[in-house]
Formats: structure tokens, C-alpha cells, sequence
């Protein structure tokens, strides 16, 4: 058993690179050692900012030989007149047999030509050799570069590669970087100097004896480790930021912690603001006290150990001045004047381009919002129209229109109103109208907020529909973002349960678009697009495909209805799936037996001859008012009990009558009558796509 | 370390690696790629190593000479070496130790950055190399210049020679650079940054520039044209300049953006094909 080390060395990769490719890597390797018919034990992967390494364990020492039998061309293909043709010897040569060793066998009447092939297994390392330029050749990567003549691609450039299989070199090359048993020890504290290892316990040593760490949550548990012993004493801990954590994590080989602090009079700053700087910019960890309130500490990773650390952690600081005096510049000048007088500049910004400027998207989020007790049945139109027409002044601020705190939007416009005395209600609805960014995310706190920022997806959604095809999103294509606009308005309604008519609101914002440019796209589009989207949504959030498909068939988007629906069948699946099953079964008989093309008359109870007949259909008559109501009045429990109560009836009337009879009358009387029970129970769900697997 | 010792300091130690030591080109540019040192020599299969100090303009970036961080007017220290050296990221921190700046002693970081410039259709894969947080250098594999494929591939070092200078003598604001040990960077240039902080937000005449914009991109392109793209070039230079001026006096509204850059950028492909086509290597 043998034991490999591969270890890829490189120029500094992006953070969020490295994970996903050193799984890639290991799980590219266990399928190369599949298909070459390499035994092995346990494969391992891990990184750091510049390296990859992988280890396999147990790994045998050559490939298994095979033999087999070798199934050729057919005998009169291979053959004419009793000699070769081109084919039969193409055969045999790319097979390596003499035509005096083929066979010739007889399948279905068919005579085939035969070979017995034999493959010596070869040499692991050889077999390793070969496959390695390929598998680091299809590692996934978001972006890629060449870096010499040979046009290699990687996501920096790869400048070393140990191989080594129980201390004997791979000999393989990607580019014109060879394998060999030389790494690289840390890029500062050792100059980048090159160490010889003779295998994968050697190497592992010699990272730990010169302080490298291999693993990314050791590298976390390090970083985590530092800054409690740092801040603990002083009463102190970090904002807790996984995202940063995880890339400082990845972005160094040594972890070395310090802590600094900037210049307390910037902590009037907003704490957003601070944060910001220090964590989008600079990548510092925020610092609070115990009690949570904010601090002005910053906590930093350093690579390459600890010398000369207060002059470092000195000039961090002052870097972070400089970002913070920016910011202070920013807000004061911000503030000498009134949010809105930054309105008039959103003709300056274009929206989407065809659709004219952010100024026009504002006009139109207040005609919806003017429009909001009629759309949503919310009470105070006029403040929500308010709020619409500030809620997008502050991408024209110092502050929002520098790329570095654009995130801020909203944020900062709330931040600006209630210094300037705006009421509580337009401030949070400002500042948290761009929420939620993704499904999942906290929703805005106050019913303002969620109507501006439903007003806003809505109108972006529209938008992008009617500025043209290249907005629309394509199969894996969608770099406006629009299925994620789509996909929070649903989030939305159905998180917070908002019984609002979406085609109307739909119609109203694309009346709007086309009182504006004299276009805009078709409502069916907007909606089949919607309704696709709610398909995803319960898809993501565990309902059964089958189940999704017998609530969303109904025509028209009614998301929270589909969605209680759902939540009925699954709870009764879960509950009792052969009980379920059977219910199921019974009801999808009712719209099996009728063909598609059938047209029902009137019933005729006197054309009824047995009595399981006349028993469902007095069930349906005394029921069916019943029924309708407590669809309509969207009680789908109790709705769904009595459509499942028909179970008995239905399974007595098909073991009993025949519906296809052979008169004419009867039958078509038969099937009239299923009819108004399938329309009657369709009003929930079509029964018949839900999936049942009765054994 | 005084401004000037910093520059001989990377001239001599970039000089040793075997670059050829130029001159700044003598027309306003954005940025050193502009440069025809790097723009034109970036092409092509020849070998080209070089380094040179340029100064660059970004009309936009002008605060009046009131911002200690913040100037129309700076230098870059340009290195270019084609093909991109085995060790280049060992030679870069080799310079940094060449004016004063000890690896060892301080919190260096290659973070991550895709660079890539609109107007010249260029781009290329590196990181901003940062020092104890601040950013001092673009390291940039360039992987595409005006639009064309790159092979061989350069590698580019851009520093920034005021943050270094001011990183070094540890000074809060630029003007406060002490070129030698009499004249500081503001005696030289504080002057030059109002004024010119005046002419580019204030009095520009943008009627006149949109004017001769034109006027020079159809120079231009009846200069490629004649197979004549280094003069060609010039008006790429030109109109990019231009183009910064009116939009820092705000003549250029968003909408109308893409296509001034196109424009360049298109006239700037038209020089580099022109130029692949003269030296015998053609586009691929």
C-alpha cells in the first residue's frame, strides 16, 4: 500500500476560490483513481492562499490487469469475399490482435467478430502521472489567466508542484512547471525558500515546524483564539462576522491577531458607516463592549509573523483615519441640506437603459403607492407615497454615490431623515426598503417598509420585462438579477402573509411603464414568470414536486392560498401517506375516467341505476355548497377533510357501477356527474398529479 | 527617504533587473498603461522589459489641493517585463526592501483583484498589493490589451509613488512629502492642483473640447487607417484626456458614457491590430 502526497503551489488565489476547489480536487481524484482502477483508502484535501495539497491513503501499487472479451464489427461487414475489409482491419489493429487469434461467434442469427483483450495494469505513479495535468486543468474556477507560453490556465499561476507517491517523485508538468519533491516554505518569515520533502509525513512536519497551517478551520479556531486572549481582558469581543472570518481565514498561512483603535470622536459616525469602512475596505472585525455597545477598536489578521507589531497595528490606524475622516466628509456635507432636495438629481441616474432615469422609476413607485389602499388595502396612501418619493434620494448623497458605501443605500437615507426630523414610520421604511436582499433575509420591520419595498422589486421585475429581451433572464443567465427580484417578492407575501391581488398590482405598474414610454411588457409574461418562480420557491422550501403541481394547476397567482394548500397535503401525507394515498387515489380516478375531450350536460338522477350512484351523488349535493364556501372562505383544512371524505363513496361507486356503460345516456349521464365532482374538487387542487404508490 | 531618493532608489534596483530605464511619454494620460510603453509593447511576442516614472492626470480626482489624500495630478512607478519573470512577486518584495520597507517587519497582503480598463479594452488578473492596510501597488497579469489575446503575457507593477512617500517619511498629507530635505511635494505642486482643480471643474471650455473631441477621433482614425497607429495613438491619448475633462465638468451625462468609451476603445484596437500588422505578428 502506498501513500500520495500532491501538493499545487500558486500565487495568491481569491479567498472564495480555494474551498471549492480543493473539494473539486479531491473528488476529481477519487473518480480518476475509480476509472483507472486504483485501490485506495482515504483521499484528503485542504488549502491555504497559496497552496493546495491532497493526500491518498492506502493507495495500491499498480493498476488490476483486465481481460475481457472484445465484441467487433459484424462478420460481413468485417469482411468481403473472405478478405479484411478496412473496417474488420481497423478492428483488429487498434486492438493489437492478429486476425489468427480473432473469433467469430453467432448472436441472433448475426455472426460478430471477437477479440480477447489484455491490459497489464500499469505502475500507480505512472497511471497518476498521466491523468494529474487534467484534473488540475478542469479545476473550476470563477475566472482564469495564462501566465507563460504554453497557455495553461489557472486562477493565478501555478509555480510549483510537489508529487509524490511514498517519496518517489510524479514526474509530471503543467506548463513549464515540472513536479518534484521541493515545496515552499512561508513567502515572509522564510523568503519563499524551497524544502525538500520525502513524503506526506515529512511534509506535514515541516508546515508545522515552520508555523504553516493547512487547515482553513484550524486557521478559524486560531484567528478566534488570538482575539479572546486580546480583547477578553479589557471586557471586550468582536462583532461576530462569519463572511470576514472565513476570508481572513483564507487569505494567510500564519495567523497573527492584533488590535488597534481609531480616533474616538468618529464613533458619532453611524455604527454602519464605521462598519463599512473597516470591514468592506480594510477588513477589520468591529469591536464591542460586553454590553454590545459599539467601540472604536478594530480587530486585523497579519501573515508572517509578529515583528515590529505595534508600528503595524499604528499604521493600520491610520490608514483607517483617513477612511474615516472620508466618511465624516461625506455625512456633514450630507447634512447641510435636506434629503429631499436631492430628488431633483435622480434625472441624472439611469434606471435601465431604455427606461429612462431613477426620477421616472420614483414617479412610479408613488403612483403605486397612491394606489396602495385599492392594491393592498393599506390605509394611509398619502404616506406611503411619502415615503416612495424619498426613498431612492440618497443614491445622489456624498455618501451613497461613493462606490465604497453604495451598499449603505436606504441606510443612509433613513439616517439622514431622522436627523433632519422626519417621522419614525418614513425613516425605518426608507432605510429598509432594499430588504430583503435574498429569500431568507430579514424583512423590513414596519408595513411601509415591506409595501415600498414590494412597490420597488415589482417595478424593477416589470421593468425588466418591458426594456427587452437582453434583460430577461435565460436558462442559467441572469445577470440583472431578475429571477431574485421575483423570488423576494414572494418571500415577502408569504412570510408576511399579505392577501394582496398580484395581477392587479402587476397591471397598475406596467399601466405605468406605458404612460411613461409607451410600452411595456405583456401582463401574462410578468405572470407565468411569477408563477414559475412560486414553483421554485416551494420547491426550495421542501413540498413534494407532485404536490406543487396539483396546487399551482389552478389558473391565476394566488401564492398564499397554493401555499396553505400545500402545507394541508403535505401535513396529511406526513400524517398518514397510505391513508393519503388512498384518499388520493380515489379522487384522481374521478378525473382519469374523463376524457379529456368530454363535454358535461345536465345530471338525470333518474337515468341512476345502482345505489352507490345515488349515494355519492346525494353526498356531493348535500356537500358541494358546503365545500364551495369553505374554499372560498380559504379554509383549506377543513376543505380538504371533505374532499377526502368522499373516499368511501368513491371507492363503493367504482367497485359498483360501471361508468362506461353501453348505453349512451347512462354513460354520458355517468360522466356528467364525475364532472361536477372533479370541477367541484379541482377548485382546491388537481388531484390527479399528485404521485400515489400504492403497494 | 526623500521623494526623489525613492524614485532613483526604484529606477537603480529595477535598472539591476534587467529593465530598461525610460522617460515618461510627453502627453497627458489616466494612468502608466496608457503609456506606449506598456500599451504597444504589451503586444507582440518580443521581450520588453522596462520601467519609468509617469506622471498621470484624473481630472475628477482634483479637490483643490484642500484634500491631503486627493490630487488631479500624480506619479505612477511604472515596470513592465514581458514575459512576466518566474519570479516577479519575489522581485517586487525585493524592491520594497530596496526602499526601506523590511518584509518581514509588516503586514503585506496580495489581495485579489481583477483589473480592467474600459477604454483601452484591457484586463488582466492580479491583486493590489496592501502594506500594513494601506494600498501601495496594482500587480497586474495582463491577460488582454485592446481587445486582443495576450501571449507572451507581462506583468505589470504600478505603484503609488505619493502613498509610499507618504507611508515612509510618515506624513499625513502629500504636500508634506519632503521631496529633498529643503522643498516638500506641496511647495511644487499645491499651487498647480488649485489652479488646475479650477480649469477642470470650473472653467473648461466643454463646447470647444466636444468640438475638438471629434475632431481628433476622425484624425485618429484616418491615422490607423494609413497604417500609421503610433501617431494614431496619440488622439487615443487625446480624446481619453478629453473625455476625463468633461466628465469631471459633468458635460457627459450617464447615458451617453458607453459610447465615448467605445469610441476610444475602438480606435484604440484599431492602433494595436495596426501596430501587431506593422511589427509582423498579427492579431490572433
Amino acid at each position: 500500500m502506498s501513500r500520495l502526497l500532491l501538493e499545487l503551489g500558486f500565487e495568491e488565489l481569491p479567498a472564495a476560490y480555494l474551498a471549492p476547489a480543493a473539494a473539486q480536487l479531491k473528488d476529481d481524484v477519487k473518480k480518476m483513481l475509480e476509472e483507472k482502477r486504483l485501490a485506495h483508502s482515504e483521499i484528503s484535501s485542504t488549502y491555504t492562499v497559496r497552496r493546495f495539497v491532497l493526500t491518498v491513503d492506502g493507495l495500491a501499487e499498480k493498476q488490476a490487469d483486465i481481460s475481457q472479451e472484445k465484441k467487433g464489427p459484424r462478420y460481413d461487414v468485417a469482411y468481403r469475399d473472405t478478405k479484411l475489409t478496412d473496417i474488420g482491419k481497423k478492428f483488429l489493429d487498434s486492438n493489437r490482435v492478429q486476425e489468427k487469434d480473432m473469433a467469430i461467434k453467432e448472436e441472433k442469427g448475426q455472426k460478430y467478430l471477437y477479440v480477447n483483450i489484455f491490459e497489464k495494469g500499469k505502475e500507480t505513479g505512472e497511471v497518476i502521472a498521466a491523468a494529474m495535468p487534467d484534473i488540475i486543468k478542469g479545476l473550476r474556477f470563477p475566472r482564469v489567466m495564462t501566465w507563460d507560453e504554453t497557455l495553461v490556465t489557472f486562477a493565478r499561476p501555478l509555480r510549483w508542484i510537489v508529487c509524490l507517491l511514498d517519496g518517489k517523485t510524479v514526474g509530471f508538468n503543467y506548463g513549464r512547471t515540472a513536479s518534484g519533491n521541493e515545496t515552499r516554505l512561508h513567502k515572509f518569515i522564510h523568503n519563499n525558500q524551497k524544502a525538500a520533502v520525502s513524503g506526506a509525513d515529512s511534509y506535514f512536519e515541516l508546515m508545522s515546524k515552520n508555523g504553516i497551517q493547512l487547515n482553513q478551520e484550524e486557521r478559524k479556531k486560531e484567528i478566534m483564539a488570538q482575539t479572546e486572549a486580546l480583547l477578553l481582558p479589557s471586557g471586550l469581543k468582536i462583532l461576530p462576522d462569519n463572511g470576514l472570518l472565513e476570508m481572513l481565514a483564507a487569505s494567510v498561512e500564519t495567523v497573527s491577531v492584533m488590535a488597534g483603535a481609531f480616533d474616538e470622536k468618529y464613533l458619532f459616525l453611524p455604527d454602519r458607516v464605521i462598519i463599512t469602512a473597516m470591514r468592506e475596505h480594510q477588513r477589520y472585525f468591529a469591536v464591542l463592549k460586553n454590553d454590545g455597545s459599539f467601540t472604536n477598536c478594530f480587530v486585523n489578521v497579519r501573515d508572517g509573523g509578529e515583528e515590529n507589531m505595534d508600528f503595524v497595528v499604528k499604521q493600520h490606524a491610520r490608514v483607517l483615519f483617513s477612511r474615516l475622516n472620508d466618511a465624516e466628509f461625506f455625512y456633514r456635507e450630507d447634512l447641510k441640506q435636506p434629503l429631499e432636495s436631492f430628488i431633483p438629481k435622480l434625472k441624472e441616474a439611469v434606471f435601465i437603459s431604455g427606461l429612462g432615469t431613477m426620477f421616472e422609476k420614483m414617479e412610479r413607485m408613488k403612483l403605486l403607492a397612491e394606489a396602495s389602499a385599492g392594491l393592498f388595502g393599506y390605509n394611509d396612501p398619502a404616506l406611503l407615497s411619502h415615503i416612495a418619493r424619498l426613498s431612492k434620494a440618497d443614491l445622489n448623497t456624498n455618501m451613497v454615490g461613493e462606490k465604497e458605501y453604495a451598499g449603505l443605500r436606504g441606510f443612509m437615507g433613513g439616517v439622514y431623515l431622522e436627523k433632519q426630523g422626519g417621522d419614525k414610520k418614513t425613516c425605518a421604511a426608507v432605510s429598509e426598503h432594499y430588504y430583503p436582499n435574498m429569500v431568507g433575509d430579514t424583512l423590513p420591520s414596519t408595513t411601509e417598509g415591506l409595501l415600498v419595498s414590494m412597490i420597488d422589486k415589482m417595478d424593477n421585475l416589470c421593468g425588466f420585462f418591458s426594456a427587452g429581451d437582453r434583460f430577461k433572464p435565460t436558462g442559467s443567465k441572469d445577470p440583472y438579477a431578475v429571477r431574485r427580484q421575483a423570488m423576494n417578492i414572494i418571500y415577502i407575501i408569504l412570510e408576511k402573509k399579505l392577501d394582496i391581488d398580484l395581477e392587479k398590482f402587476i397591471v397598475v405598474n406596467l399601466d405605468a411603464y406605458k404612460k411613461q414610454f409607451g410600452k411595456c411588457a405583456e401582463k401574462s409574461e410578468i405572470t407565468e414568470f411569477l408563477k414559475q418562480r412560486e414553483i421554485n420557491y416551494f420547491k426550495d422550501k421542501g413540498v413534494d414536486y407532485d404536490i406543487i403541481n396539483a396546487v399551482t394547476a389552478p389558473a391565476g397567482l394566488n401564492l398564499l392560498d397554493d401555499w396553505a394548500k400545500a402545507q394541508v397535503l403535505m401535513d396529511a401525507r406526513k400524517k398518514d401517506t397510505t391513508d393519503f394515498n388512498d384518499r388520493i387515489f380515489a379522487l384522481s380516478r374521478i378525473a382519469n375516467i374523463i376524457p379529456q375531450d368530454f363535454k358535461p350536460g345536465a345530471v338525470d338522477v333518474k337515468l341512476f341505476e345502482d345505489a352507490e350512484e345515488k349515494a355519492l351523488y346525494e353526498k356531493f349535493s348535500a356537500e358541494q355548497s358546503k365545500l364551495s364556501e369553505l374554499i372560498k372562505g380559504k379554509k383549506n383544512g377543513e376543505a380538504f377533510s371533505v374532499i377526502s371524505g368522499f373516499k368511501p363513496a368513491v371507492d363503493a361507486y367504482f367497485g359498483k357501477v360501471l361508468v362506461n356503460a353501453r348505453e349512451e345516456a347512462k354513460k354520458n349521464n355517468r360522466l356528467s356527474m364525475l364532472s361536477q365532482l372533479k370541477q367541484a374538487f379541482g377548485a382546491f387542487a388537481d388531484f390527479s398529479r399528485i404521485v400515489v404508490d400504492r403497494k | 527617504m526623500h521623494f526623489q531618493d525613492l524614485i532613483f532608489t526604484l529606477q537603480d534596483f529595477w535598472k539591476q533587473k534587467g529593465c530598461i530605464i525610460t522617460q515618461p511619454y510627453d502627453m497627458e494620460k489616466g494612468a502608466a498603461t496608457f503609456s506606449h510603453h506598456t500599451f504597444f509593447r504589451s503586444l507582440g511576442s518580443k521581450p520588453w522589459n522596462a520601467a519609468y516614472i509617469e506622471p498621470c492626470r484624473r481630472p475628477k480626482d482634483g479637490r483643490y489641493g484642500e484634500n491631503p489624500n486627493r490630487f488631479q495630478h500624480y506619479y505612477q512607478y511604472q515596470v513592465i517585463m514581458k514575459p512576466a519573470p518566474e519570479n516577479i512577486q519575489q522581485m517586487y518584495l525585493e524592491s520594497l526592501e530596496a526602499i526601506g520597507i523590511k518584509v518581514k517587519e509588516h503586514d503585506i497582503k496580495f489581495n485579489e483583484d481583477d483589473w480592467e480598463s474600459p477604454t483601452l479594452g484591457a484586463s488582466g488578473l492580479g491583486w493590489q498589493v496592501w502594506l500594513d492596510g494601506l494600498e501601495i501597488t496594482q500587480f497586474t497579469y495582463f491577460q488582454h490589451m485592446a481587445g486582443i489575446t495576450l501571449n507572451p503575457i507581462a506583468a505589470e507593477l504600478t505603484y503609488g509613488l505619493e502613498r509610499i512617500a507618504m507611508y515612509i517619511q510618515g506624513v499625513n498629507s502629500a504636500f508634506d512629502i519632503k521631496w529633498n530635505d529643503r522643498v516638500t511635494y506641496g511647495e511644487v505642486f499645491l499651487e498647480n492642483e488649485r489652479e488646475f482643480s479650477a480649469y477642470n471643474f470650473e472653467y473648461a471650455d466643454t463646447a470647444m473640447m466636444l468640438d475638438v473631441l471629434n475632431k481628433y477621433y476622425a484624425e485618429g482614425c484616418r491615422l490607423a487607417q494609413l497604417k500609421l497607429p503610433i501617431p494614431a495613438y496619440d488622439f487615443v491619448l487625446k480624446i481619453s484626456h478629453l473625455f476625463n475633462l468633461l466628465d469631471a465638468r459633468k458635460a457627459i451625462s450617464i447615458a451617453e458614457r458607453p459610447t465615448y468609451i467605445k469610441k476610444i476603445r475602438d480606435l484604440a484596437k484599431m492602433c494595436a491590430e495596426g501596430y501587431m500588422e506593422n511589427i509582423g505578428g498579427a492579431a490572433r
